[in-house]
């Protein structure tokens, strides 16, 4: 017998609804099976608490006596946009201090503010007629703004890729410090506590729903940034005040040699109305699935190396390529299950209803990558190229070097695979010594470019690896062309 | 049992830890060092009945010893119980309790310091005392 918000808000009121948290839901379901879950319980209350850099606030600071269109702001020396009207400003949660770099950034301002504490505000402008002042210096309160509404962009992602590290180097990402040869592998994102992935058909989710958000109450407004719920990677738009927030629920965060983010705490009520609900709010770890990227690669499309659910993920340990691999959580489960529980606890007392959505979030979109254009490996490689099979002699290979006027000879398998390398410098070695055959004087382990790959990208393998040329294979690993640093200087030239 | 060795740049020529070990007859394990014309610092695992003997033989020898009881400090403050500690650390200090916050077991720590950086929230702190 499906319910309605209605009665759900009026149970509330009279403060006698059942409440339950996501976890313990999906436990119940199990227990008494799903229309029984669906008859008892009224809401399933949901969780996160990670680092959610899309997120800031937007500050009125009243007019000054002379008063000023600021034309740049900063708070604490970190800037605020302020290409809005003449004393408002949209302070973002990543920015950096321009005197302290990584070490204190707008997330830290935040939660100055949400401390009490005195922050330095800063302002240049050019003047005009009606906003004479040309600068300013002050020191201002959370208290004397006028409004600090706190507007994020993406918060909540229903959940998130695991970061792993193929190199041979230690790598700083917004995914926390990421070990050498697959040393560790990280993960955000509160599995099946999280709100998203408790309405992944966002039936009671959407625009106007009110939520918690950094301890106070606020509201989703919309789908948020690189909304991808086809995917199952969508995200939440959400406003709140943040007068009335808490320090506990807003966290500044440093990711070392990778900057300052926010950790924003969020927790969505999702009314019972039907078992269909029901059914989806008893979601658990080993039902959400993620990939498993290798962030060593620096491209848009990371290569997924494995699919993994939330529940491997919490185990500690999971299988890599044969490895066994540790993992760690960015964001908080403690306390986004403190938060699921606070916001159970706000339902029992009566004193929050739950909102009807204005507007469902839209499922029907897609996160397009960047229009750019870029000079590709296929646009500017040598083709064809010149290479000799594995087996012959290198006598052969020292006459080809000469009689092509080249440098590079890769040298290939019967099916045109890339086996090896052979530069000049090689053959010049092997006269030295006592080698009859390619095989046994060529480089093996050779660095190779892709055809889609861009040339930026391979004139940074060039540098790094101090070499002068690097076969260009399909995805066969079929030698097709090869990209020469002097052919790349003249792409400049040109 | 873990102990924290500091020599200072006089003795860094001598075999301190090879004599050390000679005479107690001891399985001295040396978990971390860095040593360097200006001194060393080392983190050794001893046998806890071989302490008095060991510490003597280094002291006599011009290093200082001392306990690592607390190896790492955990501020409890500003630490969320993320978790971003538990794979960085090569040793298993941290885990997570039942609740699911941060439980830390510093009989592990060799102090190596991965750690500190690798925590977004500053709440990780080694402990030196020498």
């Amino acid at each position: 017998m499906p319910k309605t918000l209605e009665e759900i808000n009026r149970k509330i009121k009279e403060g006698n609804a059942v409440v339950v948290d996501a976890e313990e839901m999906s436990l119940i379901v199990e227990e008494k099976g799903l229309a029984k879950a669906a008859k008892e319980v009224d809401v399933v209350t949901t969780g996160t608490f990670g680092a959610m850099c899309s997120s800031g606030v937007f500050l009125n600071f009243g007019h000054s006596e002379e008063p000023i269109k600021m034309q740049r702001v900063w708070l604490n020396d970190v800037e605020a946009y302020t290409g809005i009207a003449a004393v408002d400003a949209y302070l973002g949660a990543t920015q950096l201090s321009e005197t302290k770099g990584f070490d204190y950034g707008g997330a830290h301002v935040i939660e100055d503010l949400l401390l009490g504490k005195e922050i330095e505000l800063r302002a240049v402008s050019y003047g005009t007629d009606c906003y004479p002042k040309k600068s300013l210096k002050t020191k201002i309160t959370l208290e004397y703004l006028n409004q600090a509404i706190m507007v994020n962009p993406r918060n909540a992602y229903q959940r998130y890729n695991v970061a792993t590290n193929s190199s041979d180097k230690t790598l700083y990402t917004y995914m926390g410090t990421l070990l050498p040869n697959f040393g560790n592998a990280t993960f955000s994102g509160a599995g099946a506590l999280s709100p998203l992935c408790n309405d992944p058909d966002y039936e009671t989710i959407g625009i106007g729903t009110k939520i918690f958000l950094g301890g106070g109450k606020g509201y989703v407004i919309g789908e948020g940034t690189q909304h991808n719920p086809k995917a199952g990677f969508g995200t939440l738009m959400v406003k709140g005040n943040l007068k009335e927030m808490s320090a506990e629920y807003l966290k500044p965060a440093i990711f070392h040699k990778y900057g300052v983010t926010l950790y924003v705490g969020i927790g969505v009520p999702i009314p019972v109305l039907n078992e269909s609900i029901a059914r989806k709010t008893a979601i658990k770890d080993a039902d959400i699935v993620t990939n498993v990227l290798d962030y060593s690669v620096p491209k848009r499309d990371r290569p997924i190396l494995r699919k993994v659910t939330y529940e491997e993920l919490k185990s500690g340990l999971i299988e890599i390529q044969g490895k066994e691999v540790p993992t760690s959580s960015l964001s908080s489960y403690f306390i986004a299950k403190k938060i699921a529980l606070e916001l159970k606890n706000w339902l029992e007392k009566g004193n929050f209803l739950i909102s009807a959505p204005l507007e469902k979030l839209p499922y029907d979109v897609v996160f397009k990558p960047m229009k750019e254009e870029i000079m590709r490996v296929k646009d500017v490689m040598l083709a064809p190229v010149i290479t000799i099979k594995g087996g012959s002699s290198i006598r052969e290979a020292a006459n080809l070097i000469i009689e092509k006027n080249i440098d590079h000879l890769p040298v290939v398998s019967k099916e045109n695979k890339i086996l090896g390398i052979l530069t000049s410098w090689d053959i010049s070695k092997a006269v030295l010594g006592k080698y009859r055959f390619v095989d046994e004087i060529m480089t093996e382990k050779v660095i190779t470019a892709e055809l889609e790959e861009s040339v930026e990208s391979a004139a940074k393998k060039l540098q790094e690896h101090n070499i002068s040329a690097l076969p260009v294979v399909d995805k066969e690993q079929k030698v097709v062309g090869m990209i020469t640093t002097s052919a790349l200087s003249k792409l400049l030239i040109k | 049992m873990k102990v924290r060795v500091y020599f200072p740049g006089k003795v860094v020529n001598e075999p301190v830890i090879a004599q050390t070990i000679l005479e107690s007859k001891s399985l001295i394990n040396i978990l971390r060092a860095t040593v360097d014309e200006h001194g060393g610092d080392m983190i050794i695992d001893i046998p806890e009945k071989d302490y008095t003997k060991i510490v003597n033989l280094l002291r006599s020898r011009g290093a200082s010893v001392s306990m690592l009881e607390k190896p790492i400090i955990l501020n409890e403050e500003k630490c969320i119980n993320c978790g971003a500690c538990i794979s960085i650390c090569p040793t298993k200090v941290f885990n997570y309790k039942e609740d699911k916050s941060i439980s830390v077991d510093y009989e592990r720590c060799i102090q190596c310091g991965l750690c500190i950086n690798a925590c977004p929230h500053q709440a990780l702190m080694v402990h030196r005392k020498c």
